[in-house]
């Protein structure tokens, strides 16, 4: 109660984090705070809100008292509002297979928002060719993804793979964007089912994984240009991970804010950026 | 003349009484039958579509007796039930916020056996002898009526 009255008062949030008999801590417009009865307070302030093993409770009420609704999900260790706040769970797990959640003991809030962050410079080299967004977690990659799949839609076929619904989290976002969105489908469905009846020029997902890898392959194989992300600070270490970098004519890493145009496997150029 | 009047208006009120008690039963079978069928439903949910409780319970209130959807939504009884009867379907919606779908569906097969015994008593005992109320209702409506007279 404490904390939803606090929370009223502040605008702009990004991410909330919530750890039993630890102070609240939020992130507004990009800078840390603890939460206080009154607003925001720095991060050493002792008047903070602490949050007394509140995170069951939370869990319970914000799924409406009903977890078996986000069960599959929780499993994965998140859940997904309607909203799109997606919600990453830590607690002590039990069951067979260890993917049940007995108790919560901490909650990381992360409310999507729209921010129109890709230029036009990194769009007309995305619409030639397959774009690769790398980055460390939180550093914005399903946002730049969003806007670029945003500015793609009006103009050509845009087929979003929303695995967890935060990519497009509100209806009127996806109306304005003009593109198919299959949300809550995982990758192997929307690359082989999507792509045949959708007929996509671009195929736009999140967070590659190592299985995802011969769906990747098959869907650059088949020419529908694919933009993606993938957790990494560099381009060697996702060639290191996925083997697939030779794939992608355009590199945007979101850590060191530069754009990797390799269009041609000979040519190479850089270019900065500080959008984000 | 006024003595016959005095007598069919007894009968008549005992007859509108017996079938006022002859209602209140059959609301009672009624509601009892939706519980089962809401036990049965909320298990197929879980396992399959597996909406949130509070909209699962809107989709079903208009399809299901008064009585239960009052109870359903405001959790209000509006039938006459013992209190063992209303213990047992508190314990079975106060502990429907289990942490798995398989905890919940094990509490609801569990909550269901009392649940179906008690709803197979109303319905045995109760609700087959309800139309005896009204012919029942007449007869001490008449005797009233002579005995006024």
């Amino acid at each position: 109660m404490e904390i939803s009255d606090s929370l009223q008062k502040i605008r702009d949030i990004r991410e909330l984090r919530i750890r039993d008999n630890c102070a609240v801590k939020i992130n507004v417009a990009g800078h840390w705070y603890c939460l206080g009865k009154n607003g925001l307070l720095l991060a050493s302030a002792k008047s903070a809100i602490v949050a007394d093993k509140d995170c069951d409770e939370i869990v319970k009420k914000v799924c409406g008292n009903s977890i078996y609704a986000y069960e599959k999900s929780l499993a994965n260790g998140y859940f997904t509002l309607e909203d799109g706040t997606r919600i990453g769970v830590c607690g002590h797990l039990f069951g067979k297979d260890k993917k049940v959640f007995q108790k919560y003991t901490s909650l990381c809030f992360r409310v999507p928002h729209y921010v129109n962050c890709v230029t036009d410079e990194v769009l007309n080299k995305c619409i030639h060719c397959n774009t690769l967004v790398l980055g460390v977690p939180a550093s914005g990659k399903t946002t730049y993804l969003r806007d670029i799949a945003v500015k793609l839609g009006p103009n050509y076929n845009v087929l979003v793979v929303d695995e967890r619904g935060e990519l497009f989290y509100d209806e009127n976002l996806i109306a304005l964007s003009n593109c198919d969105v299959l949300k809550w489908s995982d990758k192997l469905y929307a690359f082989e089912a999507g792509a045949r009846a959708l007929s996509p020029q671009y195929i736009v997902c999140d967070e590659l994984s190592t299985d995802d890898i011969p769906f990747v392959k098959s869907c650059i194989a088949s020419g529908i240009r694919l933009i993606c992300s993938a957790h990494a600070s560099t381009e060697k270490d996702f060639d290191t991970r996925f083997g697939l970098l030779d794939l992608f004519g355009l590199v945007v890493n979101l850590n060191s804010k530069q754009i990797v145009s390799n269009m041609c496997r000979n040519e190479c150029s850089y270019a900065k950026f500080d959008k984000m | 003349m006024i003595n016959i009047i005095i007598i069919i208006c007894c009968v008549f009120a005992g007859f509108a009484v017996g079938k006022f008690v002859e209602k209140r039963i059959l609301e009672k079978g009624q509601f009892y039958q939706d519980l089962t069928t809401y036990m049965s439903l909320l298990s197929d949910n879980v396992n399959g579509r597996q909406l949130e409780l509070a909209k699962f319970d809107a989709e079903f209130a208009p399809n299901c007796g008064r009585a239960f959807a009052v109870y359903l939504l405001n959790k209000e009884f509006k039938v006459h039930l013992s209190k063992a009867q209303k213990a047992n379907i508190a314990r079975f919606f106060d502990n429907l916020d289990c942490v798995s779908s398989q905890s919940l569906v094990e509490h609801i097969n569990y909550c269901s056996k009392t649940l179906t015994v008690d709803c197979q008593n109303v319905l045995q005992n109760e609700v087959a002898k309800a139309s005896v109320y009204a012919k029942l209702g007449m007869l001490l409506g008449a005797m009233v009526g002579i005995l006024f007279v």
